[in-house]
């Protein structure tokens, strides 16, 4: 009996030793920290999302629109099937009966764009000119290896690292592109939400599925650190 | 009394089963803790596939939380330091983990129509991804050693050991490291025993 209570004391001791530390270290560790309370793994688009960044509202892109040819060289059109609505003026989504049919998608509720509108938006010059934007879901060291050339990381688990300068770059474009591995890689999902929810509008994210590997697979350029 | 003795309790006097057990469930877990510590966004994913808790803040505390428990209870098992809390912190955990990796390879089974044995996924184990049969044979070996480490009686080659020593009110033996029972001055009833029977050790 003793012994079982000796047991029980030290599987107790060494329990809460490993909350303490779990929880001290995870409040300190600068990359790779958690935040306790978090939905990590919501798809959901956002209810009420901050105030929109997008260049359709943005004081920059009228500018840039007013001056130059720059912005009416219209990236292609994606088809008809994952063509969003007309811009809307807020960040808000559309509710469902507004979203066109083509949304529902089993996975997401996000916008989809597959991989010859993704690579005309690449190819068109005003994608060059950073009215395009594309945005690398995956973490550093793939990122780093190999991605789209111009694409921002944006890892939807340490957005404090990243959504800053995503934000900066979002403000003024008029489609940002998200992608991550492809196959069953979700975390381009989660970024769109993270996007959507600091204020880029609904109708400006698409979520890229074939991600990566579709790029590489059709020997597209890539940008490398390494 | 050691002439009595069976021979598994021989064995478990002579302190080389729990040395065993302890370096080894100690060992592997203290690296596998600290692989996951090292991405522990990585291990929240890991452990999301598993579907065994829905709340969020249960599902990252557990991310926080586990590795640290197999870092710190590895570490315990090594040093032989909490060896009983020890084990049953790594029985626990295998206990909830190893059924969660079975449930999920036959949800992949079901899925993908993937045979049993060429089943392989990240189970978030802190290595990767594995083949399935060969990481529930390491854990039902971890297990066992894990309760070898439980039931040991005895606390030679121990940081356990050497606190008892010093403390002056014993829980294991000064001599032999075995379990107390009935004390005669910091001796077990073994060493203690009158050394006119022929099976015993005198008390130097």
């Amino acid at each position: 009996m003793i012994a079982i209570r000796r047991a029980f004391i030290e599987f107790v001791v060494i329990g809460l030793i490993g909350v303490g530390l779990g929880f001290g270290v995870n409040a300190v560790r600068a990359k790779g920290s958690i935040e306790a309370t978090k939905n990590y793994f919501d798809k959901g688009v956002p209810a009420n999302p901050a105030g929109s960044r997008t260049a359709k509202q943005s004081p920059v892109t009228q500018v840039e629109k007013e001056a130059g040819p720059a912005s009416d060289v219209a990236a292609p059109a994606p088809p008809s099937q994952t063509e969003p609505a007309a811009p809307t003026t807020g960040s808000e989504p559309p509710s469902d009966t507004d979203r066109p049919a083509a949304k529902a998608h089993p996975k997401h509720d996000y916008q989809a764009i597959e991989f010859d509108e993704v690579a005309a938006i690449f190819n068109d010059p005003a994608t060059r000119q950073g009215l395009n934007l594309f945005v690398d879901a995956r973490d550093d060291d793939p990122f780093a290896e190999g991605r789209i050339p111009g694409a921002v990381q944006c890892y939807p688990y340490e957005m404090q690292r990243f959504l800053d300068t995503v934000l900066q770059r979002a403000g003024g474009v008029e489609k940002v592109i998200v992608y991550c591995n492809g196959g069953e890689c979700e975390d381009s999902i989660f970024t769109c939400r993270e996007l959507i929810e600091a204020g880029v509008a609904y109708d400006a994210v698409y979520l890229f599925e074939g991600g990566w590997e579709e790029w590489t697979v059709n020997n597209m350029p890539v940008e490398s650190d390494r | 009394m050691p002439g009595n003795g069976s021979i598994l309790r021989r064995l478990d006097e002579s302190g080389v089963p729990l040395l065993i057990a302890r370096l080894v469930v100690g060992g592997l877990f203290v690296y596998m803790g600290v692989n996951k510590l090292a991405d522990p966004i990585g291990f929240l994913k890991a452990i999301r596939q598993y579907q065994i808790v829905e709340s969020p803040l249960l599902l990252n505390s557990m991310a926080i939380v586990l590795p640290w428990l197999e870092i710190i209870a590895g570490s315990a098992l090594i040093l032989g330091l909490f060896i009983r809390g020890a084990a049953t912190m790594m029985i626990v955990m295998l206990a909830a983990f190893t059924p969660a990796i079975m449930v999920q390879t036959s949800r992949i089974m079901a899925e993908t129509g993937t045979p049993f044995f060429q089943v392989e996924f990240d189970c978030g184990c802190g290595g990767g991804p594995v083949i399935i049969w060969k990481k529930l044979l390491e854990n039902t070996g971890l297990f066992l050693l894990s309760f070898v480490a439980l039931l040991s009686r005895t606390r030679r080659f121990s940081l356990d050991l050497w606190l008892a020593r010093r403390s002056g009110t014993p829980a294991w033996c000064h001599l032999c490291g075995y379990s107390m029972g009935r004390s005669v001055a910091g001796l077990c009833e073994r060493c203690a025993t009158p050394p006119t029977l022929p099976s015993a050790r005198p008390a130097q």
